[in-house]
């Protein structure tokens, strides 16, 4: 049996459906954007009435029971994973051109002697020994000789300088990226509640889900990250309750992690911090003191160097830390050991620090990392390898010296970084100094064609001294070897007196005897010097390899822009608000709300002719 | 697939910025007209570039001193060029001295030609460039001979002679003690002559073998007239010091033709004129020597230390050795070639010696003849029974026989220098000969380098220059494409239903 004013409630669903249609239109109009993705209404007819008597049931209308929005999650996912790569190559690529941009090696190169790179000051400082070995009696060349060899002192320091202002640099913004992470990871975790407690009616927050995922890529560009959201209550998962108003007892639980590592949990996260490490716990020797490392805040341990980890953070820490593997990870037995000094023989670097970390491993696998001083470096007789020698402190009670099996110091980071450049400078001037000084090679042997250092002739000098014209630092500073392209320069008592240049192995041969000359010129067409083959091929291998990197970085970050783009493509087309659509969507509303209303003024009508006019005499 | 205004408009700004991207890159290859700014561009183009600049860079370098040793070797060809014609002269005035009508003023004065040539040669070695004494070897500060007196330079020289250097000749002395006889003509003296005379204080010979006796003659008139310094016994050498001659015993000769002879003296004070010892022997500067030992010619035996220690200079120079003062400029990658000619080996010191003597000889020989009213005298008084006529035929004949006797000692000299002068000639000859080639090799060198040079520039020019044209033309392309997307969005994007619904 049909109720009073049956049709005019259906008719009201009806205006109600269409107003709320066009609510949902409106705000789809109005909100449409990037991160926002459309929203539809979701409707169902209300339950019918039943005629018992057989003749059919009659519809009562419809209702909005959710308003829905159109995502898809396994794009996201994907769009995440992407551009945390991109963020990776970006970052590199930003980095390692700014160090491209110091080393300049072609800028100005038009006229050969115009250049301002390391290149161009070798070749000015050859030539200018060009000269002199043609008028070795003139001191006016030698002056000339000192003079290019201050300017390529001035071109040592200054890309000196510019790599360790860009590791600061690297180091402050990774700093500042860690406060970003740990911002954006704060607004996700509120978000998260809110939007738990939002849910718990039963509603979809819509938009606090867009604006969380708005945040997840960014943090996406920042870090890799792993988004998963679980279903807690478990009969809601396994489908208890399927009906829309039950809803609310879903418990979804939003986990965000960064690197493989928990970080928000629901409301609860996990933040980031950066810890600078101290004097002596460089990873590598030429390191900038007070780097920083990352770690949750509680001391768990954060996989900064994990190859697993991605994003802008892990460019820069390739940047800052890459040393192209070029720590010393040495075997030695219990025999290199007694009592408290370590014996390692034969490494393959020579240039570490004099205190530092060292990380001892056992046999069994045990590891402690303990501080170690007075790294005595000994160059070995005749015959026999180099070694050097070091002091470690107290160990642990647990740690078994017995057992040692294998040494490292320093880490490992593949990647050609500033410390693999700044290694590379300071093997350059070290070579370059040594075999003009001594007129030895990397080895410790005479270079073909040059005078050794005990040849020179020095009588003309006040005391018979050999004043090397180039100086490393001295030994009192126990780092200077690591130290060298910082403390490259010409000697300052050559500077001042000129004439104290050995340029002969005999004085009294003449004044135009200019085999020591000719000696350093032989440096120069050395083919040995360096594995690379001349000094100039060093150089250029230098910038060669920074200019393949660069190039690599940028093809890279080229790349995956593109993906990047595409992805977010395909999410648009999913999510993104089509203007035509909406007003579609809008006509049909606004139809049906016409509709609906008309259809009320004829059951008004009817009711009106009903009541009113029905049985009127 | 479902396609909004939003992925339209993506798109379209992509592409627009990858276009924009293009006409950046374009843009700035036509403003600096290279292809590359940074390595990271193209890194192997840049590793190319650096290494062709650095050739080139070096090429320059190389050229520049090649400039400076084609300047040297022309000094020395200057020099060479005089040197060849003065010796040229130098034997025809020989030849024509030879002739037998000469008189002694005639040949006097044909001495005092060679005199002025001798001079001549001498500021020839001295040729300078830029400062410098081009035949000096390494000590170029130092002339080959000396310009001014040195009376306080005191050296010990050490001085090598072979068999060739031993001149067989006629000697002229003066018997005072015999007026009647006076001119003593001696044949077949064997002479050795160092390159200094007079001022030898001390003096040692070695030669392999010889067990003779040295026997210094220091008069200062030795020479003139004591009559047994020219004839030494077999076994002995004589030693005139004012003359600086070595006269060989006929033994001594022979021992000569199988070894060399070394010898070792002492000399004070150097006039103008004389070989500086520092560039032509190995010598000791001994003039401010500290040094007790009784014998200054121990010198040669001092170690190192003791040459210090006792304020002595050590000037090496080591006759024959081929690496010796070779001053060597670095023409290309480990080409070196030394530029330089020694003076002791174009204006040997056999020369100079063997030019000194001839003028000492000739000039010596007006003091040999008779002074005619003291011969007159001394006829008298011989045979006071003579008459007039007597006399004046003894005198005439007399002095006859003794203008003979001159005459053919000094037909002797002027032969026998005859056959040195050409052996010195070819000696000349040779380094000249060593100096044009290696001076022809370093044209060659120049020449080379400017080829490299101008390669150098054109690998570069390829290497990294931007084709402006092909350039200009991606340039035009690109902002078609630039202007065509920017046309299309923009009919594109304006559109939507809402235009078209009244």
């Amino acid at each position: 049996m049909r109720s009073a004013f049956f049709e005019f409630n259906v008719a009201r669903t009806a205006l109600f459906l269409a107003r709320g249609g066009l609510d949902v239109v409106n705000h789809n109009i109005a909100s449409q954007g990037p991160g926002f993705s459309r929203q539809f209404i979701e409707h169902r007819a209300l339950p019918a009435l039943n005629l018992r008597d057989g003749r059919g049931m009659y519809g009562t209308g419809a209702q909005i029971y959710g308003v829905g929005q159109h995502r898809n999650v396994f794009l996201d996912h994907k769009f995440w994973n992407e551009r945390s790569t991109l963020g990776r190559f970006q970052a590199q690529a930003q980095q390692l051109r700014v160090l491209e941009m110091g080393l300049n090696e072609l800028r100005g190169a038009d006229s050969p002697t115009g250049g301002v790179g390391t290149t161009t000051g070798f070749g000015l400082f050859f030539n200018s020994l060009q000269n002199l070995s043609t008028n070795a009696g003139d001191s006016v060349y030698r002056v000339n000789v000192l003079q290019t060899a201050s300017t390529l002192q001035s071109f040592v320091h200054n890309m000196a300088q510019t790599m360790r202002r860009q590791q600061i640099d690297a180091n402050t913004e990774v700093h500042i990226m860690v406060g970003r992470i740990n911002g954006l990871g704060n607004q996700i975790a509120s978000l998260n509640e809110q939007i738990a407690r939002t849910e718990l009616t039963g509603s979809r927050a819509n938009d606090l889900r867009d604006s969380r995922a708005r945040l997840i890529d960014e943090l996406s560009l920042l870090v890799n990250v792993s988004i998963i959201e679980t279903e807690r209550n478990e009969d809601f998962a396994a489908g208890m309750f399927p009906e829309p108003e039950q809803r609310g007892l879903s418990k979804l639980h939003f986990r965000v992690m960064i690197n493989g590592q928990d970080f928000v949990s629901g409301g609860n996260i996990n933040l980031l911090e950066t810890v600078a490490r101290p004097a002596g716990a460089e990873r590598n020797p030429t390191d900038v003191v007070g780097l920083f490392d990352i770690q949750f805040r509680g001391g768990r341990q954060f996989d900064m160097y994990s190859p697993q980890l991605r994003g802008q953070l892990r460019g820069l820490l390739d940047v800052r830390d890459g040393n192209n593997g070029t720590h010393i990870s040495m075997a030695v037995t219990a025999g290199d050991f007694n009592g408290t000094v370590l014996t390692i023989p034969a490494p393959h670097r020579d240039d570490l620090n004099d205190q530092g970390r060292i990380t001892l491993f056992n046999y069994d696998d045990r590891v402690i990392e303990i501080d170690y001083t007075n790294l005595v470096w000994n160059p070995g007789t005749p015959g026999n390898q180099p070694f050097f020698t070091l002091t470690v402190d107290t160990f642990p009670p647990n740690f078994d010296p017995a057992n040692l099996n294998r040494i490292e110091i320093g880490r490992t980071t593949n990647f050609k970084g500033i410390p693999h450049y700044m290694n590379q400078f300071n093997t350059l001037v070290r070579t370059f100094a040594d075999a003009m000084n001594y007129g030895l090679n990397r080895n410790g042997q005479p270079i073909p064609g040059a005078v050794p250092a005990g040849n020179r002739d020095v009588s003309h000098v006040p005391g018979n001294v050999l004043h090397n014209m180039f100086v490393l630092g001295d030994d009192s500073n126990p780092n200077w070897r690591s130290q060298a392209f910082l403390n490259f320069g010409v000697n300052e008592i050559l500077m001042q007196n000129p004439d104290w240049l050995a340029v002969s192995s005999n004085n009294n041969t003449g004044e135009s005897f200019n085999d020591v000359i000719l000696g350093f010129l032989a440096v120069n067409n050395y083919s040995g010097l360096f594995a690379q083959g001349r000094l100039q091929d060093f150089l250029i291998s230098i910038s060669g390899e920074l200019g393949v990197d660069l190039r690599q970085a940028l093809r890279f970050e080229e790349n995956y822009n593109d993906i990047v783009q595409s992805v977010d493509i395909q999410r648009i087309s999913v999510m993104g608000v089509d203007t035509s659509e909406e007003i579609v969507n809008m006509m049909r509303f606004q139809h049906i709300y016409q509709a609906a209303a008309q259809l009320i003024n004829v059951i008004d009508g009817i009711y009106d002719l009903t009541i009113n006019r029905l049985g009127n005499f | 697939m479902r396609v909004t205004n939003q992925m339209m408009s993506n798109r379209m700004m992509l592409n627009l910025t990858r276009n924009m991207n293009r006409m950046d890159n374009l843009a700035n290859q036509l403003a600096s007209g290279k292809r590359i700014t940074f390595p990271s561009d193209d890194p192997i183009l840049a590793a190319r570039a650096l290494k062709f600049r650095t050739s080139l860079r070096e090429t320059q370098q190389y050229m520049r001193n090649v400039g400076q040793g084609l300047s040297w070797m022309g000094a020395t060809d200057a020099a060479f060029i005089g040197v060849t014609e003065v010796v040229t002269n130098m034997r025809n005035n020989f030849n024509s001295a030879i002739n037998a009508d000469k008189q002694l003023q005639e040949r006097q004065a044909i001495i005092n030609t060679i005199s002025q040539m001798k001079a001549q040669l001498g500021s020839f070695m001295n040729t300078p460039y830029a400062g410098r004494y081009v035949f000096s070897g390494f000590r170029t500060n130092h002339p080959p001979i000396f310009e001014v007196d040195q009376p306080d330079l005191v050296f010990a020289v050490e001085q090598h002679f072979r068999f060739a250097d031993m001149e067989t000749t006629n000697v002229i002395q003066r018997d005072s003690s015999n007026p009647l006889n006076a001119v003593q003509l001696r044949e077949g003296v064997r002479i050795i002559k160092l390159a200094y005379a007079g001022n030898i204080p001390e003096i040692e010979v070695s030669l392999a073998g010889w067990t003779g006796n040295l026997v210094p003659f220091n008069a200062a008139n030795a020479h003139i007239a004591d009559l047994t310094a020219y004839d030494p016994d077999p076994d002995d050498i004589h030693f005139i010091e004012a003359t600086g001659e070595l006269i060989l015993g006929s033994n001594v000769a022979n021992l000569l033709q199988s070894n060399e002879m070394n010898v070792r003296f002492v000399r004070e004070g150097f006039t103008a004129g004389e070989l500086n010892p520092k560039i032509y022997f190995n010598s000791f500067d001994i003039s401010e020597s500290t040094s007790t030992s009784a014998d200054a010619l121990d010198v040669f035996g001092y170690t190192a230390q003791d040459l210090i220690d006792y304020n002595i200079a050590h000037f090496h120079n080591d006759i024959g050795s081929i690496t010796d003062q070779r001053l060597e400029f670095e023409f290309s990658f480990n080409t070196r070639i030394p530029i330089n000619t020694l003076a002791r080996n174009v204006v040997t010191d056999k020369l100079h010696a063997d030019l000194r003597e001839l003028i000492r000889f000739v000039n010596s020989m007006e003091g040999m003849l008779s002074n005619p009213q003291a011969l007159e005298q001394a006829i008298r008084n011989a045979e006071p029974n003579w008459t007039d006529e007597q006399v004046q035929a003894a005198l005439t004949q007399q002095i006859a026989a003794e203008n003979s006797q001159i005459n053919t000692a000094m037909q002797n000299r002027f032969n026998s220098m005859l056959a040195r002068i050409d052996t010195h000639y070819q000696q000349i000859s040779r380094q000249e000969a060593d100096h044009g080639s290696r001076m022809q090799r370093l044209d060659m060198i120049r020449l080379r380098l400017e080829e490299d040079q101008l390669n150098f520039r054109e690998l570069i020019s390829d290497n990294e220059d931007a084709d402006l044209a092909e350039v200009a033309t991606f340039m035009a392309m690109a902002r078609a494409a630039y202007e065509a997307s920017l046309r299309v969005g923009a009919s594109v994007l304006q559109l939507t239903l809402a235009d078209f619904i009244r």
